[in-house]
């Protein structure tokens, strides 16, 4: 279960400031806020500032994720 | 023949000594030449001020003055400038600062003021409608910057100093309001000319050539800022403390005196957090619709809160991740008169001279204790606090520790943390007033704040830098805030998120296009012969305001001669390229010892920029270059 804190938009659409969702990279995470809390959550997330532990993402499809991992989605 | 409509910016000097005022005329050619601003104020400064006079004393020169744009109500514009010789660097000093002060030196009949020599005792400088007079001070000496603001009419432009001006604190700051012209220690040049305020108030308007235009213009531009993700949502919603977890999260936020780029505790100290804490409501400078001013409640009263400068430098830089005592440490040092970078810096620099038992100014690295009692000692120069006063370098000189001495050529470096932005780390050494973000171009911006081009390579950050230096520099010059230079990023690109294959394909344009940015200035100002508001939307603003013929091409050329003139003030006062340097801890030691190139690799940047630049490889200018920026100075190095 990645640690999940959203920002900005993102708080809104999901309706919360924190998560805690099960996923073993960040398409799978970006998938399951899609299913969770729809669409336009998902394209927010995807054009949101990523950091997992702290460190800048560029290439989420190459992203894996641990049972704690801390994912922020900031807006840029 | 002079332009039919062209007004003439109006200069007084004021002799402190003999307490006289008189008008100092600006001729046609300067004025088309240097604008305004800091452009025209290092220009006066390199005419006025005599070569290699000491910063502190009566001969040094303090030019404050505005620009075509000041006041004029245009988006972002009550901005007005400090020229004067730096007391940290002895090279040039440019302070800008927002706060009503420059409106008001406009409102009463003067774009810009010319102080020399010293007063007799304690003064300050009283501007009304046209009328200058130098008023004993003496009742005011002592007071904070706050109080004496407070012995004035409310709606008057004030320009003050706090204790640590008096005390002649290197890194002293002037105070308008509550904003701040922090760098390079301007307090301390007002408070060694014993000048405690200068207040000014007017009815005049201010000149605006077509004023129609001006304000259609105008109110595209305000559109403009506004539907930007940054200057539109992000800086009002978090302020400029927004940029921290991007800094974080590239390990360019300064931790530990630099010797590190990320901070573990940097989710407690971020804009976000801010905002979800302390932040009573949002607030910015006259005329301003980003509004990125901060409100926070700091000892039961409402205050300016923190910017991102000062969160980096006196939280994560000398790790402390207490969001209120931030807060308070930035009040204290607005009230007091410093420079909040200079001071965490300064702070940073004692706690790890403390770590390496080089020497005790009982401060420590995570520790709160003795900071408050230390920043009091330093504004009042009793104590330890005498010493801290002198800031990084002459403590280096003193007590050892050059190679963690983060500085350039004496000015503290902000908060960005180079050997992961290492156009950054160009920007701070080729800064001319030192390490400066701004003056060095800010590439932070592309490498780690907004966009993510290759923050490690040197490929392309000496044509990169070059074009930001001019650049910001011609948009203070026309007295817009520097932050509306953020709007010059394509919005619908930021919108798009760093990770997505678009923004990554612009990081690596923005590199392989490095062949044409570094040729663009032998064919300025003619390569450019238009204004268009998505490109660079300050130049027609200009152009509408002052009535002179200036299109984006003139604008760049405007910043790039600005550029010029204060690099030729630095080789007079005995800088030389030398001093395009940084300490070795950013040059030599690996930010992450895995990664050899976690450096700044100035050695192979600095040529290339020296190129671009179009000066020689002692760094100084091409009598070429000088002949096409129509700068008409031999100073025969
Ligand atoms: S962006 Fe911020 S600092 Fe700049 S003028 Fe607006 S409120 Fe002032």
């Amino acid at each position: 279960m990645a640690n999940i804190k959203y920002f900005g938009k993102l708080r809104t659409l999901c309706g919360k400031n924190e998560d805690r969702i099960a996923a073993n990279n960040l398409t799978e995470l970006l998938r399951a806020i899609q299913k969770l809390y729809g669409k336009e959550a998902k394209k927010a997330a995807k054009a949101a500032l990523i950091t997992v532990d702290g460190d800048k993402i560029l290439s989420i499809r190459k992203t894996a994720l641990s049972d704690d991992s801390k994912v922020s989605f900031y807006p840029v | 023949m002079g332009h039919p409509k062209l007004r003439l910016p109006k200069y007084a000097i004021i002799d402190l000594t003999s307490g006289t005022a008189a008008d100092y005329p600006i001729s046609e050619e300067l004025y088309k030449k240097y604008i305004g601003g800091k452009s025209l104020g290092s220009r006066l400064l390199f005419d006025l001020a005599p070569p290699r006079v000491d910063p502190l004393s009566a001969d040094n020169v303090l030019i404050v003055n505005t620009s075509p744009m000041t006041g004029t109500g245009a988006a972002s514009t009550s901005r007005f400038n400090l020229s004067f010789k730096n007391v940290l660097t002895g090279g040039i000093a440019t302070s800008n600062c927002g706060g009503t002060f420059g409106i008001m030196l406009k409102a009463a009949g003067y774009d810009g003021i010319i102080l020399k020599g010293k007063a007799e005792r304690p003064s300050y400088i009283e501007i009304v409608d046209g009328a200058i007079s130098l008023k004993n001070a003496e009742h005011l000496w002592g007071m904070n910057t706050e109080e004496v603001q407070e012995q004035f009419e409310p709606h008057w432009g004030k320009l003050v100093i706090g204790p640590a001006g008096e005390n002649l604190v290197r890194y002293a700051s002037a105070v308008s309001g509550e904003r701040v012209a922090g760098r390079c220690g301007a307090g301390a040049v007002m408070g060694s000319k014993k000048i405690k305020a200068i207040i000014a108030f007017g009815t005049k308007k201010p000149y605006i050539y077509d004023k129609e235009k001006f304000d259609q213009y105008n109110k595209k531009y305000i559109r403009l800022l506004r539907d930007h993700p940054v200057t539109g949502e992000a800086l009002p919603k978090y302020g400029s403390a927004y940029f921290l977890k991007n800094t974080n999260a590239s390990h360019s936020l300064p931790t530990k005196n630099f010797k590190m780029g990320k901070y573990e505790d940097a989710e407690m100290i971020t804009g976000e957090a801010l905002a979800d804490t302390s932040l009573t409501r949002n607030s910015g400078c006259v005329s301003c619709p980003i509004r990125c001013e901060r409100r926070v409640m700091v000892y039961g009263k409402e205050v300016k809160g923190p910017e991102y400068e000062t969160v980096g430098l006196l939280g994560a830089n000398i790790l402390n991740n207490d969001l209120d005592l931030i807060s308070e440490l930035n009040y204290l040092a607005d009230i007091y008169g410093m420079d909040s970078i200079s001071l965490g810096g300064t702070l940073a620099f004692a706690m790890e001279l403390k770590e390496k038992n080089l020497a005790d100014f009982g401060l420590n690295f995570g520790s709160k204790e003795g900071i408050i009692e230390t920043i009091d000692a330093i504004a009042h120069g009793v104590g330890t606090g005498k010493e801290l006063g002198q800031g990084t370098k002459v403590l280096a000189e003193k007590y050892g520790g050059d190679d963690f001495a983060i500085h350039a050529k004496g000015l503290e470096l902000a908060s960005y943390e180079p050997r992961t932005s290492v156009g950054m780390g160009l920007g701070y050494a080729t800064s001319n007033r030192g390490g400066c973000h701004l003056n060095g171009g800010y590439l932070a911006l592309v490498e780690t704040v907004m966009l993510s081009v290759d923050a490690q390579t040197p490929k392309g950050k000496a044509e990169l830098t070059v074009l930001f230096q001019n650049m910001i520099e011609a948009i203070s010059v026309a007295g817009y805030c520097l932050f509306t230079a953020i709007a010059v990023l394509p919005g619908p690109l930021l919108k798009l998120g760093p990770a997505h294959p678009v923004s990554r394909f612009v990081n690596k344009i923005l590199i392989g296009v490095r062949f044409i940015l570094g040729s663009l200035w032998k064919f300025m100002p003619k390569l450019l012969p238009f204004n268009m508001l998505y490109l660079l939307p300050h130049s027609e603003s200009l152009k509408l305001v002052t009535g002179m013929p200036i299109t984006s091409g003139k604008f760049l050329q405007i910043g790039e001669r600005c550029f010029n003139i204060e690099r030729l003030f630095n080789l007079r006062e005995g800088l030389t390229a030398e001093d395009d340097d940084l300490s070795a801890r950013l040059t030599k030691t690996p930010q992450d010892l895995d990664r050899p190139d976690t450096i700044v690799p100035l050695d192979k940047m600095l040529p290339k920029y020296y190129k671009v630049r179009g000066w020689d490889e002692n760094g100084v200018p091409k009598k070429k270059k000088l002949r096409q920026l129509g700068i008409d100075i031999d100073i025969n190095i």
